[in-house]
């Protein structure tokens, strides 16, 4: 675990809070670790924090973020799909089934493309697609207030 | 149909002369539909000069910070040919084992295209609309479009095009064919040439994720590569033509 107090400051740093970019600079030169770059809104510094992360980690969020809209999906047999996509992806990062979901998945955001259940099916074939940024991003787009999930999350992930 | 096997050509070598002479303008010259392939009705797209500035759609200049010599990554390319799998896959499965078969045949057989070449449109279209969705992130879709020259890059070869057929443009539009096949067909070319299809093309897949890119964004993509996706342009793979090789690449 590197420091599970490092939480909180990347938490405050990607919020924009005031001070917490040299805060986190010098917290994480302390531990040898390469500062963040500032500015931008909190969904780049979110992004930026994000990519730090171990990609196990990244679909980790994506999928967790995800989790929270499949309810957005009309169609059952759609949501089941995603579901059962998700579980695959938390179970197993890679491998012929998650390409056979992957499949699925691409045909079916094919038969929708518009709507937020197609942006949901959309994030999920991300996921699945090794793309787990995109993901997280499309799942804040359908629902702006995922990014305090998110950043729980990523701020949670980078402090292990 | 977006491929075709239509008319057998006299055997020409790509004429390098001929691709220095053309002048057409990408913005000038675009088709309007990006389902339409045929080398008839070809816009001759090209990339974003690097000296010219980059714009937004909204017109406001982007610095060309995007360094040179970028080769794609093992992941772009597994995500290139994943995005095409699964466009296959949205056919049916004896389209798909028709389109395995291609690439798994004794080259000596009778070629059986027809199946595949049906659904090339719609697959194509599949395609179309990923790299069109707003969700689908710029930077992604010109690492697509990098991967997409380097393939094409990679079978710009004489051994190939002896099968193929095709001059210039028509050879360009013949690995596009190999390409759009998906991965297996693309390697199994790789491997033995006597794979590809005569006179098989696809224009259409040549340029996808630029003109995608192109009309979302107002600028063809700079792949941050020195390669060129015209024919001729890869002179390791025309060994005959090495003392030619000053002025490949260069558009």
């Amino acid at each position: 675990m590197l420091d599970p107090r490092l939480a909180p400051l990347i938490a405050e740093y990607i919020r924009g809070g005031e001070g917490a970019y040299e805060v986190l600079s010098d917290a994480l030169l302390e531990r040898s670790i390469e500062p963040l770059a500032a500015g931008d809104e909190p969904a780049d510094r979110l992004d930026r924090v994000f990519v730090r992360l171990p990609v196990v980690d990244q679909v980790r969020i994506g999928s967790a973020s995800l989790r929270r809209l499949v309810s957005e999906i009309v169609d059952h047999r759609v949501r089941a799909l995603v579901s059962a996509a998700l579980d695959v992806v938390d179970a197993t990062p890679a491998g012929t089934a998650v390409d056979a979901l992957r499949n699925r998945l691409f045909r079916a955001w094919q038969r929708q493309q518009t709507g937020p259940g197609a942006r949901v099916v959309w994030a999920a074939w991300m996921l699945l697609r090794g793309l787990p940024a995109v993901s997280s991003s499309t799942s804040r787009a359908i629902r702006p207030g995922e990014i305090d999930m998110q950043i729980a999350l990523v701020a949670a992930a980078f402090a292990r | 149909m977006a491929a075709s096997k239509t008319h057998k050509k006299k055997p020409v070598k790509p004429s390098k002369t001929a691709k220095a002479a053309k002048t057409a303008n990408p913005k000038t010259t675009k088709t309007a539909n990006p389902k339409t392939t045929k080398q008839a009705n070809k816009p001759a797209p090209k990339q974003a000069k690097t000296s010219t500035p980059r714009r937004s759609a909204a017109g406001t200049p982007r610095s060309p910070k995007i360094p040179k010599d970028i080769l794609p990554t093992a992941a772009e390319e597994a995500r290139f040919w994943s995005l095409i799998d699964d466009a296959w896959a949205t056919q049916s499965a004896e389209v798909n084992a028709a389109r395995k078969a291609l690439a798994t045949r004794d080259p000596d057989t009778e070629i059986d295209n027809a199946a595949v070449d049906e659904a090339l449109d719609a697959v194509l279209v599949g395609l179309h609309a990923a790299f069109a969705n707003e969700d689908f992130p710029e930077q992604e879709l010109v690492a697509m479009d990098r991967v997409l020259e380097r393939k094409l890059y990679d079978v710009d070869r004489a051994d190939v095009q002896a099968v193929t057929d095709g001059s210039d443009d028509g050879f360009l539009y013949a690995r596009g064919y190999i390409v759009a096949l998906g991965k297996g067909f693309y390697d199994a070319v790789v491997a033995k040439p006597e794979i590809a299809i005569c006179d098989a093309e696809c224009e259409q897949m040549c340029y996808l994720p630029a003109r995608v890119h192109d009309e979302r964004f107002g600028v063809y993509p700079d792949t941050g590569s020195t390669i060129s996706r015209e024919s001729c342009s890869n002179t390791a793979g025309w060994p005959d033509l090495a003392g030619n090789a000053g002025d490949a690449g260069d558009d």
